[in-house]
């Protein structure tokens, strides 16, 4: 596997240096970008910068979607949680306008946009889990004489905590994606997203190629993260699957 | 032949009616367990309960544990005729699910709990479970890194902790091997006669093993017309008291030839379940 893609790498990376089509920039220019990016303009510390709001916006979402969707057994809550799934389909654009009107800083309102959108997906998936619980489980609990409350804790909660790391994984995604755009919304703070948007502005090919290099390989890295500490908590989610 | 007497009705499906959407399941369903005695020792009650795939033998199994709720009808436990209700007796289930987020021995603590409150003598009732169940190798494994054959045992010892005289089992012989059909069906002999009042309820489409440990029959089937089809919802059409017939208690009832003609009695009846 692991011959295969540095195999695959290779080729790949004689193509580009190769290519006669000009308007891509060369990995040496790449580089090179990257260490004038990082001497003069912060990179290091804009990358920080956007991961800690990326990170920060996932756990206060992951507690807000988590309350709601455990609750959406209840079947008082049920109707919530399907009205939030709903809210996938609202565009960020013109919310933030709104969000302006009751955030305070800056930095709020990024971390206020970053919650809505990964919450409204967040808890799409956590109720579809629930949901599609078979009823035998259930049976399960309450033969063995549990009352409802630990019904919930033992099949929803426990039983369905690896699933939460892979929903807060896929999540972490979405997130990921939407920063540079957030970011592009309230530019005061700075961060990779505005670092982007600005070079992007300029036309500079090898610095922005460069930047959207960093934001891959950070994402890249965190998702793998996120898939190891599922492991490692979870030893037994990976147990069915072939491999 | 087998002395014996029977005493209190113990368990008692009465007029139980189940329909799902326009589909009648069940009518009508009446059954009985009375407490077989017999002097002298401790005889607790097996019934074998039979009947074709898709009559509505684990529907049944789900109202008399309380999990579904009849259209109408009850489902009486014990002396006190006590209404069925979620834990008052024990289930394994047909695909016998586990808690795959905990390993063997968490699945049997978090069963014990409610029975066993001292952690000393909950352990030592555990891990004597374990080894009876030849399980101990596996007490640290995930149920996703069990045999299916060995998700039943720790199915079936995880009620065990759990129930106190009842026990409902949907198809325990299913996917074992015959020492382990053999080594289960000496297991619930055994557990049946723990206690006078011990009641196991077995569905299952080995009638031969069902039969051979069983003291009751119910056959359950549906009204059918001429041509075979049939004209109502589901209910215990026939039910064979074995102890009558001197074919229950018996270590050699396989060998008696009345055994195998009430097998053979069986087979031809199921054709018209
Ligand atoms: N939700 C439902 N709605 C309508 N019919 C249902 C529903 N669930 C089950 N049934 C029907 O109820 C009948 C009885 O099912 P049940 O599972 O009790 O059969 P069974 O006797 O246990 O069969 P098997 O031996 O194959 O396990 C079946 O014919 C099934 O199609
Ligand atoms: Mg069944």
């Amino acid at each position: 596997m692991a011959i295969m893609i540095a195999i695959q790498m290779a080729v790949f990376l004689v193509l580009w240096t190769t290519s006669s089509f000009r308007l891509i920039p060369t990995p040496m220019e790449i580089l090179k970008s990257l260490q004038s990016l990082i001497a003069s303009q912060n990179l290091i510390y804009e990358l920080w910068n956007s991961t800690w709001l990326c990170l920060k916006s996932l756990l206060i979402a992951t507690i807000i979607s988590l309350i709601i969707s455990y609750a959406t057994v209840i079947p008082f809550f049920k109707p919530i949680g399907y009205l939030i799934s709903k809210f996938r389909f609202w565009t960020l654009v013109g919310l933030s306008f709104v969000f302006t009107l009751i955030t305070h800083s800056g930095h709020e309102l990024k971390v206020t946009l970053m919650v809505f959108g990964i919450t409204v997906f967040f808890v799409t998936s956590m109720v579809s889990i629930i949901q599609s619980i078979p009823k035998y489980e259930f049976y399960h609990a309450r033969t063995l004489r549990m009352n409802e409350w630990q019904v919930v804790w033992e099949v929803i909660i426990l039983g369905r905590l690896d699933q939460v790391l892979e929903v807060i994984r896929q999540n972490f995604a979405i997130a990921w994606m939407m920063l540079t755009m957030v970011e592009g919304i309230s530019r005061a703070e700075g961060g990779i997203g505005v670092l982007l948007l600005n070079n992007n502005k300029l036309l500079r090919l090898s610095d922005v190629f460069a930047i959207q290099l960093v934001i891959l390989l950070m994402g890249i890295f965190l998702d793998y993260t996120i898939g190891k500490l599922r492991e490692f908590f979870f030893p037994y989610s990976k147990l069915t699957l072939e491999k | 032949m087998a002395q014996y007497s029977y005493k209190d009705t113990i368990l008692k499906v009465d007029n139980v009616n189940l329909t799902l959407g326009d589909k009648v399941i069940l009518e009508n369903v009446n059954a009985e367990v009375r407490d077989a005695t017999r002097p002298g020792s401790v005889k607790g009650q097996i019934v074998g309960f039979l009947g074709p795939s898709g009559i509505g033998k684990t529907k049944l199994f789900e109202i008399m544990a309380g999990l579904l709720k009849p259209t109408s009808g009850n489902v009486y436990y014990g002396p006190d005729k006590e209404p069925a209700h979620p834990g008052c007796t024990g289930v394994v289930q047909q695909n016998y699910p586990l808690f795959m987020h905990r390993t063997v021995l968490g699945n049997l603590e978090i069963a014990a709990v409610k029975n066993y409150k001292n952690a000393d003598e909950r352990k030592t009732r555990i891990f004597s479970l374990l080894d009876r169940f030849k399980l101990r190798p596996y007490q640290d494994s995930y149920p996703a890194q069990l045999s299916g054959g060995q998700k039943q045992r720790v199915a079936i010892a995880q009620q065990l902790l759990c129930t106190d005289n009842f026990l409902l089992m949907d198809e325990p012989f299913s996917g074992l091997d015959i020492n382990m059909v053999e080594e289960v069906s000496e297991m619930i002999v055994e557990i049946a006669n723990m206690n006078e009042h011990n009641t196991i309820i077995i569905v299952s489409h080995d009638i031969v093993s069902t039969a051979a440990i069983a003291d009751n029959l119910w056959l359950m089937g549906r009204e059918k017309d001429k041509d075979g089809n049939p004209t109502s919802g589901s209910k215990i059409k026939y039910t064979f008291d074995l102890l009558e017939r001197g074919l229950a208690w018996r270590e050699d009832i396989r060998k008696i030839p009345e055994f195998t003609e009430m097998i053979n009695e069986i087979r031809d009846l199921f054709h018209n379940l």
